[in-house]
């Protein structure tokens, strides 16, 4: 029924200035309600996309959503609270935005000078045959979240 | 990494369950194997106690089981967390009692993993629908059942009555098998922190679920593909190597007494140590009795 169309979207950071042993790239308030993706990172190539190789030399790893495939409950069961009540101990909403980490060290040293501005294009990816069979809503816009930090450490 | 045990010992984290759920003798233990290390005999009874547990509909039964991680409402699982992996260890766990429950006589086989970092594709006793006497292969599909038609809505995942796969490469540069390849796996355990380790390995995991494609590629269903089993047990083996080479590593901010629902046993303490649980994993056996 479906055809995946990735909606990839840029970050611009900077590099540190100091050396650094290790970088992370965090994503905060990723979406994980629909289905399942690999959101793939290049760095210094806006034009990546998913037909882009991860054996090209600005790929720089990726993180791999396994998706909730959509709402199965009534209106409102997929909406996670906005904000929980005081003693409030049930576990977490299941669709609470997620955050994710990728290790991009070797990378990014490799490809971005000290201090530097440079880009990150975060790719979604969906085979094909997987998309086929769910409903458009569920792969359209796939790739949100809120928010990304770089985070070195010394 | 290779490991071989010859008897049990205590590995892991130290962990203590109830009076009641520790007197396995270590002796007892139960190793889980490679699926390409089963025997003839061993994948037979493995595949007779999985129609066993099929036919049963009720909390004993595979319909049951499966159906906590996804559909039926409410799914269980528990996903980009750090729970993720004390969850699906706790599940295995579970799921292996009801499945020794319907073992045949005389034999005794636990879950076994599929190491798909070395042996790609779906292992052929997996993935061959029928069988030489011409029956249907239970570990290659099983009935997707027990849902509510009204939870499969237009919104989410298509209804199927039975599991299917699609294998196959997960986009461009992953390298003609498209699963994570043997290098990951080290690159993973070699990660200090159980956090980094954790969020990488459940990274390995949503690829290889995406790989199987079909069933396996979404939350909601997961779990009726009976190649699910061989994954996990794959993922609970890879932690509980990493734990091997890093004892005494902490869980970061998991609070040990978090219940692992619907469990009713476990919480995160109690899933730290296989041992405690009953099984180890095993990459070589060599057993023997005495002789005068």
């Amino acid at each position: 029924m479906a055809t995946f169309e990735s909606n990839p979207q840029t970050l611009t950071l900077t590099a540190p200035g100091e050396p650094y042993r290790r970088a992370d790239l965090a994503f905060h308030g990723v979406d994980h309600s629909r289905a399942s993706f690999e959101a793939r990172l290049f760095i210094n190539n806006p034009g990546a996309g998913p037909e882009t190789s991860t054996d090209d030399p600005s790929y720089s790893g990726s993180f791999w959503i396994f998706g909730h495939g959509g709402c199965a409950g009534d209106e409102g069961h997929c909406e996670p609270p906005a904000r929980r009540r005081a003693f409030d101990f049930r576990p977490e909403h299941q669709l609470t935005a997620m955050s994710k980490r990728v290790i991009i060290t070797d990378k990014l040293q490799e490809l971005v000078r000290p201090g530097a501005e440079f880009s990150v294009r975060v790719v979604p990816c969906v085979r094909p045959e997987n998309a086929e069979p769910l409903p458009a809503s569920l792969v359209t816009n796939l790739l949100h979240f809120d928010r990304a930090d770089l985070l070195t450490y010394q | 990494m290779r490991i071989v045990t010859v008897t049990g010992s205590p590995s892991g984290t130290a962990a203590v369950l109830d009076q009641s759920l520790s007197k396995t003798s270590p002796a007892l233990l139960r190793y889980r194997k490679s699926v390409t290390s089963l025997t003839d005999a061993e994948v037979s009874a493995l595949r007779s106690a999985l129609s066993a547990m099929l036919a049963l509909h009720d909390d004993r039964g595979f319909e049951y089981w499966a159906g906590i991680h996804g559909l039926p409402l409410p799914i269980s699982c528990w996903h980009g967390s750090l729970l993720f992996l004390p969850w699906h260890r706790a599940y295995l766990y579970y799921f292996e009692q009801y499945l020794l429950d319907v073992m045949p006589a005389g034999i005794s086989v636990s879950l076994p993993w599929w190491d798909w970092s070395t042996q790609a594709g779906i292992p052929p006793s997996y993935a061959d629908r029928t069988l030489p006497d011409g029956t249907v292969n239970p570990l290659a599909g099983a009935p997707v059942s027990g849902i509510p038609d009204d939870q499969f809505t237009e919104e989410n995942v298509p209804k199927v009555t039975q599991t299917n796969r699609q294998p196959g490469p997960t986009g461009p540069g992953h390298g003609p098998a498209g699963l994570p390849s043997a290098r990951e796996v080290s690159a993973a355990l070699a990660l200090q922190t159980f956090d980094d380790f954790s969020a990488r390995l459940e990274d390995l995991h949503n690829q290889v679920h995406v790989w199987v494609g079909g069933t396996m590629s979404e939350i909601p269903v997961a779990a009726f593909d009976p190649i699910f089993w061989a994954h996990h047990t794959m993922i609970d083996r890879l932690w509980a190597l990493w734990q091997q080479a890093h004892p005494g590593a902490r869980l970061g901010g998991v609070p040990l007494d978090f219940p692992l629902g619907p469990f009713p046993t476990l919480n995160v303490s109690q899933t730290l140590s296989v041992t405690t649980l009953g099984y180890q994993y095993a990459a070589t056996t060599s057993s023997a009795t005495p002789t005068a």
